[in-house]
């Protein structure tokens, strides 16, 4: 259900997204949940092209991408146990 | 770009009741929006930058770089400027900007002379506060400078709209059960600090599988909806309600004995009793078993509450439902019912 830690990728701007996407692809989410998940996505997907626009370099931009998405990540799994604990009494 | 139509710039109550819906005015620095600041700080190349909750009257920094106030007046902010409008403000010169040029924070510490930041919009369209960068001295950023604050700003309210679902239950809009329990805790600290009574009831909808198995849970949810709507418009805002459970809710009374907790439920029983909901031309009545408990040190801490409540729930429902119940104690080991409650909450005097 949690998945694997996401770990730092260096081939470029779309390598830590990629790790993210597999990530995010093995938790089972409530609709309202998969929504906001899915925004969230999108947003670090507009900030890692817009990094990369100002010229930073792949490496830094999976950097930035993979720390925002770790806590972002950390919160996710408390909602989702939240939610468990909802469902399951 | 935000089209200015999609913001509920306007109304201030609103706007503010947003922010509060947040929760998180005061709370201690959070990593989650300290990298997003230190990011911005790199990406711009600027000594500043904060995360800016405008409240009332000040603004509040739940991520602040280079900056030492935790708050300042909000009538001297350059954010309050910023959440009026959906575009970035962007102050290339705050000593030749007459809405700047005298505010004490340019001319005064942190000598604020640029000035960018971009609106934080919450989910339903408020600007609740700003994502914004400072320097000491005039400058200018580059339009992909600007577009990366934007893009971190949408990612600081992807954090604070996470933190709300996350004590939020999505069906009814009440608390969570963690974040029902949590508030049970700091409860349970304040009345054994300041010796005031706390009570907790617990609310079973009865018959509820055979709601779901005859009408659909879709008509379920929409019972859940009803009684969370009840139990809200019914209660003080004092008064905390949460989710538990499937068909289960908890309110908990601060400063509330046992003997008004007992009133207060059953007035809450009966308006329920009489409150059917209409579905596509038929009547689904709802009734349901509340089960009622007064803290006391023996139960130390909001878990044994709880638990008190839960039992006294299980009477009221073995008892045959739509009644309300109260836990009076191992000692007494007796649990009134709505009919002898009189004389049992005597008997716990």
């Amino acid at each position: 259900m949690q998945g694997a830690r996401v770990t730092t990728l260096h081939n470029g701007p779309s390598g830590a997204l990629d790790q993210i996407k597999i990530d995010l692809s093995r938790f089972e989410l409530e609709p309202d949940l998969r929504n906001s998940v899915r925004e969230h996505y999108r947003h670090l997907e507009t900030l890692a092209a817009s990094l990369k626009k100002l010229g930073i370099d792949g490496k830094s931009i999976d950097h930035h991408v993979t720390q925002i998405f770790e806590k972002y990540r950390i919160e996710l799994l408390r909602n989702i146990e939240r939610f468990e604990q909802t469902v399951s009494i | 770009m935000i089209a200015l139509a999609e913001c509920n710039i306007g109304g201030e109550d609103a706007r503010l009741a947003a922010l509060h819906r947040y929760d998180v005015l005061d709370t201690q620095p959070e990593e989650a929006f300290d990298r997003i600041t230190r990011l911005v700080k790199i990406v711009l190349e600027m000594p500043m930058a904060v995360v800016s909750l405008v409240d009332r009257d000040r603004q509040w920094f739940k991520s602040k770089q280079g900056v030492k106030a935790a708050e300042t007046p909000r009538n001297i902010s350059f954010c309050t400027h910023t959440i009026q409008g959906s575009a970035p403000l962007i102050v290339n010169d705050a000593h030749i900007d007459p809405r700047f040029a005298n505010s004490p924070l340019v001319i005064g510490d942190p000598h604020i002379r640029f000035y960018v930041g971009v609106p934080l919009r919450s989910r339903d369209g408020y600007n609740v506060g700003a994502l914004c960068s400072m320097d000491t001295k005039a400058r200018d950023l580059s339009p992909e400078q600007v577009t990366v604050l934007e893009d971190l700003g949408r990612l600081i309210v992807d954090e604070l709209e996470l933190r709300v679902q996350a004590s939020t239950d999505v069906l009814t809009g009440l608390m969570s059960r963690r974040a029902f329990t949590e508030q049970g805790d700091r409860e349970v600290a304040r009345a054994k600090r300041y010796g005031t009574p706390l009570s907790c009831a617990l609310i079973d909808a009865d018959y509820f599988k055979s709601i779901n198995d005859s009408h659909g849970h879709g008509v379920g949810d929409l019972a859940l909806k009803h009684l969370a709507t009840i139990c809200s418009r019914e209660l003080r805002t004092s008064d905390c309600i949460g989710r538990i459970g499937g068909e289960e809710f908890a309110i908990m009374l601060p400063e509330t004995e046992l003997a008004t907790a007992m009133d207060v439920s059953d007035r809450l029983r009966k308006i329920i009793a009489s409150s059917p909901i209409e579905v596509n031309g038929t009547t689904i009545n709802i009734t349901a078993s509340i089960g009622v408990a007064e803290y006391t040190e023996a139960m130390r801490n909001f878990d044994g509450l709880l638990s008190n409540a839960d039992f006294a729930m299980y009477d009221a429902k073995n008892s045959g439902r739509n009644r309300v119940a109260c836990y009076l104690g191992k000692e007494i080991s007796l649990l009134a019912r709505s009919e002898d409650r009189q004389d049992s909450v005597l008997a716990l005097a």
